[in-house]
């Protein structure tokens, strides 16, 4: 995203920093697991802890080499350690590691999501409350049908977007989801015990099945849910705009009567303020 | 232009929405993958990821500082409701009519043409009522005023907001 609309503390999550650390702390956590195991041993999965650092620089240009990221990435991370740099990536399919990562960045993200959804519908209710009983008029087809209220329709807004919180809700528990099911999602190379324990460290559900990837369905559903919730962002000022609008309109019949008297109100509803 | 101010906040909305909804398709896209994986998804996530959670974390703090400013003008929102020379309140004129006595045919040939007179004319609906022998006969000036005020159709706005906020 262009640095315009990024603000910092979501930007932070997808710096390419904050993904190696995910990466990093996914091959560190399946290490553990394999050290519960009896696999790797203890004072290995120790150095491993301590140690295993990166360098951004050295891993893009290894992959300069390699043409693939995670291979360049464990192999900047081997550089920072000694002999227990043969137990980095042990077992694992590179999508072990950055499917499980990208679904605790997610789980990063949502974190944030969620707290602008729900101070938005705080502010929906302040404002459906103070405007309870400011009378306004209410439009079918763009024209004068009933009187109601502005509260009303922050009412209205603040129920909507109290179900799409509820969406996102669902969503995130989709998207906050890992997996280390090896290269077809047969756990061939793999303890399934790594797996559970890896997501279990990082707050993440273990998909019960998977392929070589977690299902984009997961994905899909979640990328719905941040448009319903954008859409109602955009569709919401159609009001602001519609009730101030004053575009002249040459009489031909009936209907463009309406709108050419609603237009002469010159009225200006609501403000849409700007902010930059 | 000096006179104005634009409602550029909620504009820039509408635009990163589309770019939201865009993401979305791509994201359909994605979940067919070949067998046990096919790497196509991949460098899709790479932005649209990113992206729609930057879009709309940037969105939703913007729009919530809109609303929440919101300046709103109500005596120009009630003075809209009467531009339309208070034609919206026909219904209630003819229910009144019905209920006073009178056929709905013949309510609904006295009110609308009377109605569409107002607009054409824009003079105000209640005063070309008030010279209709047939309307005064049976609706008397307090019964009038109940049919044009405005307060009747928010009666069960208590009730709404009991069910909500």
């Amino acid at each position: 995203m262009i640095e315009r609309y990024t603000r910092e503390e979501m930007g932070e999550i997808w710096t390419s920093e904050n993904r190696f650390n995910a990466w990093l702390e996914v091959e560190i956590l399946a290490c553990e697991a394999w050290s519960e195991l009896g696999v790797i041993p203890k004072e290995d999965v120790k150095k491993l802890r301590e140690n295993a650092s990166f360098n951004i620089d050295r891993i893009f240009e290894i992959e300069q080499e390699t043409r693939h990221d995670v291979v360049a990435f464990t192999r900047a991370v081997s550089e920072s350690l000694g002999d227990e740099k043969k137990w980095v990536h042990y077992g694992l399919t590179s999508t072990d590691v950055v499917d499980t990562a990208l679904s605790y960045l997610l789980k990063q993200a949502n974190v944030l999501i969620r707290r602008d959804i729900v101070n938005f519908i705080k502010i929906l209710k302040e404002k459906a409350i103070e405007h309870k009983n400011t009378v306004m008029m209410g439009r079918t087809h763009g024209v004068h049908a009933e009187p109601t209220t502005f509260g009303l329709k922050m009412a209205l807004w603040y129920e909507e977007m109290k179900r799409n919180l509820e969406r996102f809700d669902a969503a995130a528990k989709v998207i906050e989801t890992g997996k280390m099911s090896g290269a077809v999602g047969t756990y061939a190379n793999i303890d399934p015990y790594v797996e559970e324990y890896v997501c279990e460290k990082l707050g993440l559900q273990a998909a019960p099945v998977s392929t070589q990837t977690l299902q984009r369905d997961r994905h899909a559903q979640y990328m719905s849910t941040l448009a319903l919730v954008a859409t109602r962002l955009k569709n919401s000022q159609r009001k602001s705009v519609d009730c101030k609008k004053q575009k002249p309109v040459k009489s031909k019949n009936f209907l463009q009567k309406v709108k050419k008297a609603l237009q002469q109100c010159r009225i200006n509803v609501i403000q849409s303020v700007q902010r930059i | 232009m000096p006179h104005k101010r634009n409602p550029i906040g909620s504009e820039n909305m509408t635009g990163m929405a589309r770019v939201v909804r865009g993401y979305m398709m791509t994201a359909y896209e994605n979940v067919s993958l070949w067998h046990e994986r096919d790497i196509s998804h991949s460098s899709a996530e790479r932005i649209i990821l990113p992206d729609a959670t930057i879009a709309v974390n940037y969105m939703l703090n913007r729009f919530s500082n809109i609303v929440k400013n919101l300046t709103v003008f109500p005596e120009n929102m009630k003075r809209n409701i009467d531009c339309t020379y208070g034609v919206i309140f026909s219904q209630r004129v003819l229910l009144s009519l019905i209920d006073q006595g009178m056929s709905r045919e013949q309510a609904y040939d006295i009110v609308q043409p009377n109605a569409m007179k107002a607009w054409e004319t824009a003079t105000p609906f209640r005063q070309l009522i008030e010279q209709e022998e047939q309307i005064t006969n049976l609706l008397s000036n307090e019964q009038l005023d109940d049919c044009f005020d405005y307060t009747y159709h928010l009666k069960n706005v208590d009730q709404i907001f009991k069910k909500s906020v």
